[in-house]
């Protein structure tokens, strides 16, 4: 249960330029569902662990865009947007359908000598059905370049439709799991090769058992099995694709690849931090080694005062300090380290600069929000004997405990560090993506934010927002879902752009016992809902589970966004368990209430990256009936959590999360609120220090 | 009139106390500096390496060196800002860091690529006392996910005959390191008493090699 420090993998060497010995065959190229294969067909190759891919794929006036992830490094899987035109014949005309699907590839074995790889994969395996299909596949490698596939389909690969009309499918609202079908039903082989040549060029060519007897309807002409294409790689990042599929059909294809584990800036391009000053002799120092100076009466505030400006040029701020002869404690608040180690590291550093010779122990608390996170305890003479050595070697020697409670010394609190007024003036951005009716509706304005720090842990914050230009206000979004519309009117308040207050709420964070913080918030706390919500969390520093509650009474906004509220009014509230599992992987599960007064909980897991990079997704079942859910009749997305400091190589604590529904609906819905403290508090916990530790003498 | 222009203002560069919220706008205004500059900045004359020593030894009685990478259009400028028994830290005028021990290579900072620590001891004792030998090293790299990783090399160290230059004795000292398919070259010049003038040393898998001078010790 507990987090320990994987010395193995740190004695594992830096890849160099080069394949290892043994590798599995990376793909070159992306087929037009998003994963690795040819142009529809599937390949048992994969991507570089953690890669993902976006993928646009325009054919006949459909269009296909996949997100897909290399999730582990066998299996992949794919979310996909799709639109095909003219489909389905209605009262009103041929309507377009839309859909969303998902799609897993599990690679069984490795090739290895005569062997080809092997992989077994389910095709829109959880969505109206249009795509639907599962396949076995088998690749090798004949010559340098050259790769040949063969394999089975079942469902569409089969040329056997899993949905037996297609008005089925525009009326569909379940997206059943259909597991009986799979592998059900006739199977067709299929076969296909691509030859790579240089860095960019990929030749295709398949024979494919798909019959698009969906698409022929709708006017697709499909007068051969027989598909041809080519791949080209631009940079390392994007390609294009072409391709001419059955017969006459002509297909262009845009994949952008990025991979988490390869940044521009892998130590980053900040500046290097003030050195570890190393202690002069006892000779040459006799007041400072003696502890004589603790003496003099402002000798403690002055090197506080000095500490606190040393530490605000690094981008930290010292809220209170501890000083004995012996010892000395910090409470640092790291506003600009995305890595807390490195935060830590640095504070070590100034401290050696700052304190006087008889101190000989460091102890560092980091606080967030008021809330003392971790201590984490080193020796002065471990500093100076290991500066830029193996970071390792420092971790050995480090306590990282939770903080007591009271403190052993008392702490002075820093002059002028409270009460603290931050505010900024930004523009923004707000947009209305894949609307059937209208496409693209962006609003650009300005957004003013301001927090109040009264003291720590107890603040009063918030957003106002002017439109300056933008056509939200057009928007005919209008939602017809026969529940409250906890959510789905967002195109409603979307209109409204006029000094709209986005939050304005008095937050107050708090930690009653050593492993329990709470948060207290209230006003109006999000775009949508105004109220009271208070949240507790239990995470003792060295464990790898927690878990918290939380319990909310809102009312929902009006949709000017200003101090009026409608008529609905809820109380939510949740039990949640976090676990980080190892392997960069974390699960959270929430049992409750979510804003319609639905009950019911949410599976989450996602897999994280050293970096800061998480790719997850979500899952939430209640007791809201299919069809008053609607569409996709239950809530279900994916989230992508990017660094900034990642894109940019320079230190940020900020990141950019985007969560991605096939359908916004008012079901599983939670409320949007800030500052929820499980992010909070594990940076300065012992599995993110510990994972980020490379970092501490950077 | 002048709040809309204020706002204009606002609008291109965020203005503001709250760092963390101005950051995307000011990640965004420095892109578009930067392609502005490619249009209408002039051409930067590089510095020739001697005027630029002449001119930094005048200004500062710090020990320093001269640092460039192979590759780079000039040199910097390193100034020593930290001694730890035999470690020295040196900070170029742009604020990256290159820290060595006992004259040799054991860190960058602030390259992208940085060189995190390195194991000499063994190597150093050779090149120094100028005697021929095998010597193990563990140079330290973060990777794309931020987890330090060691290079471990096996490194041979063979002096070479003394020159005279400006009335001083260099040895020449080659170093030659090998992991797997990377082979690293590394070549010293060192004084009589086993102080390092000049080197070329590899910092990094995407560093390249440094060329160092020392201009006051």
């Amino acid at each position: 249960m507990r987090h320990r420090t994987s010395q193995a993998l740190l004695s594992t060497a830096l890849v160099l330029a080069g394949p290892a010995v043994a590798d599995p065959l990376i793909s070159a190229s992306r087929n037009s569902y998003g994963l690795t294969g040819l142009i529809d067909l599937p390949t048992a190759e994969s991507r570089a662990d953690g890669e993902l891919g976006a993928t646009i794929y325009a054919i006949d006036g459909g269009l296909r865009t996949s997100f897909a992830f290399q999730i582990t490094p066998r299996l992949q899987g794919a979310f996909r947007y799709s639109r095909t035109p003219d489909l389905v014949s209605t009262a009103t005309g041929p309507q377009a359908l839309y859909d969303a699907s998902f799609d897993l590839q599990w690679q069984i074995f490795e090739a290895s000598g005569w062997r080809p790889e092997l992989a077994v994969g389910l095709r829109d395996f959880a969505g109206t059905g249009v795509y639907s299909g599962e396949y076995l596949v088998a690749t090798s490698e004949l010559a340098q370049g050259l790769r040949v596939s063969g394999g089975l389909g079942w469902g569409r690969l089969g040329a056997d439709a899993r949905i037996a009309s297609w008005s089925e499918a525009l009326g569909a609202t379940a997206d059943r799991v259909n597991k009986t079908d799979w592998f059900q039903g006739d199977a067709k082989p299929f076969l296909g090769a691509s030859y790579t040549y240089g860095d960019h060029l990929t030749l295709k060519a398949e024979y494919s058992g798909d019959d698009y007897a969906a698409e022929t309807q709708g006017g697709y002409e499909h007068s051969s099995p027989f598909s041809f294409g080519a791949d080209y790689r631009l940079n390392g990042n994007a390609a294009l694709g072409a391709y001419v599929q059955n017969g006459q059909q002509v297909g262009l294809q845009f994949t952008l690849n990025i991979d988490p584990r390869q940044p521009p800036f892998p130590s980053g391009i900040e500046t290097a931090p003030l050195p570890v000053r190393p202690r002069p002799s006892l000779g040459a120092d006799h007041l400072g080694w003696s502890g004589a100076w603790a003496k003099t009466p402002d000798a403690a505030a002055e090197i506080q005062r000095v500490l606190a400006q040393s530490l605000k040029q690094d981008g930290q701020i010292l809220e209170s300090m501890a000083l004995t002869r012996e010892r000395v404690e910090v409470r640092v608040r790291n506003e600009t380290y995305g890595a807390q180690p490195q935060a830590l590291g640095h504070v070590a550093r100034l401290l050696t600069r700052a304190m006087p010779a008889s101190v000989e122990t460091f102890v560092i608390t980091s606080v967030e929000h008021g809330l003392p996170l971790s201590s984490v305890t080193m020796k002065r003479s471990d500093l100076e004997r290991l500066e830029n050595g193996n970071s390792i070697e420092m971790l050995n020697k480090v306590v990282i405990a939770s903080t007591p409670l009271t403190p052993e010394t008392p702490l002075t609190p820093t002059e002028g560090a409270f009460p603290r007024l931050k505010w900024a003036l930004t523009p923004f951005v707000d947009a209305s993506l894949f609307d059937d009716d209208d496409p693209f509706l962006v609003d650009l304005g300005l957004a003013l934010h301001g927090s109040y720090e009264f003291a720590p842990g107890l603040s009063l914050s918030g957003t106002l927002q002017q439109r300056v230009a933008g056509n939200l206000a057009d928007s005919t979004r209008v939602s017809d879902s026969p529940v409250q519309h906890v959510r789905s009117d967002l195109g409603a308040y979307q209109k409204h752009g006029d000094m709209t207050i986005q939050r304005l709420t008095g937050d107050w964070y708090a930690r009653p016992t050593e492993t329990i913080y709470t948060h207290v918030q209230g006003g109006l706390l999000e775009r949508m809902y105004g109220g009271i919500a208070a949240e507790a969390l239990w995470k003792p520093v060295d464990q790898r589970l927690a878990l918290g509650v939380e319990l909310a009474s809102v009312r929902q906004r009006d949709y000017n966004q200003q101090l009026d509220f409608i008529d609905y009014k809820t109380i939510t509230g949740h039990a949640s368990a976090y676990y980080d599992i190892g392997n960069g992987f974390t699960g959270q599960l929430d049992f409750g209430r979510y804003l319609a007064q639905d009950w019911g909980g949410t599976l989450a897991l996602d897999r994280e990256f050293q970096n800061g990079w998480k790719v997850g997704a979500f899952a939430t079942v209640t007791d809201m009936s299919a069809e008053d859910f609607g569409e996709g009749s239950f809530d279900k997305g994916i989230r992508v959590t990017i660094p900034v400091a990642w894109t940019t190589g320079k230190p940020s604590v900020n990141t950019v999360k985007t969560v991605v529904r096939p359908a916004e609906r008012d079901g599983g819905a939670r409320l949007e609120l800030e500052g929820r403290l499980y992010d909070t508090v594990r940076g300065a916990h012992t599995g993110d220090l510990y994972d980020r530790w490379g970092r501490f003498w950077r | 009139m002048k709040s809309v222009l204020l706002a204009a203002l606002c609008l291109l560069a965020a203005c503001g106390s709250a760092q963390d919220k101005t950051e995307g706008s000011r990640i965004a205004a420095g892109i578009g500096k930067k392609l502005v500059g490619r249009f209408t900045a002039p051409e930067a004359v590089p510095v020739p390496p001697q005027e630029m020593a002449a001119k930094a030894l005048t200004m500062s009685a710090a020990p320093m060196l001269m640092a460039q990478f192979e590759g780079a259009a000039s040199g910097d400028i390193a100034e020593l800002v930290g001694q730890n028994g035999a470690m020295r830290s040196y900070t170029t005028a742009s604020q990256k860091g290159i820290i060595l021990r006992s004259g040799l290579l054991i860190g960058t900072r602030g390259f992208g690529n940085d060189m995190m620590s390195a194991d000499v001891e063994p190597a150093a004792a050779l090149i120094l006392s100028r005697t021929a030998g095998h010597a193990a090293r563990k140079l330290r790299y973060l990777d794309g996910e931020g987890v330090e990783r060691p290079v471990p090399l096996d490194c041979a160290i063979t002096p070479a005959a003394p020159v005279e230059q400006a009335e001083i004795t260099l040895t020449p000292v080659g170093e030659r390191c090998v992991f797997r398919n990377l082979v690293v070259e590394n070549s010293y010049f060192v004084t009589p008493e086993g102080k390092i003038l000049a080197s070329r040393q590899w910092g990094g898998p995407r560093l390249g090699y440094l060329n160092l001078t020392v201009l006051r010790d």
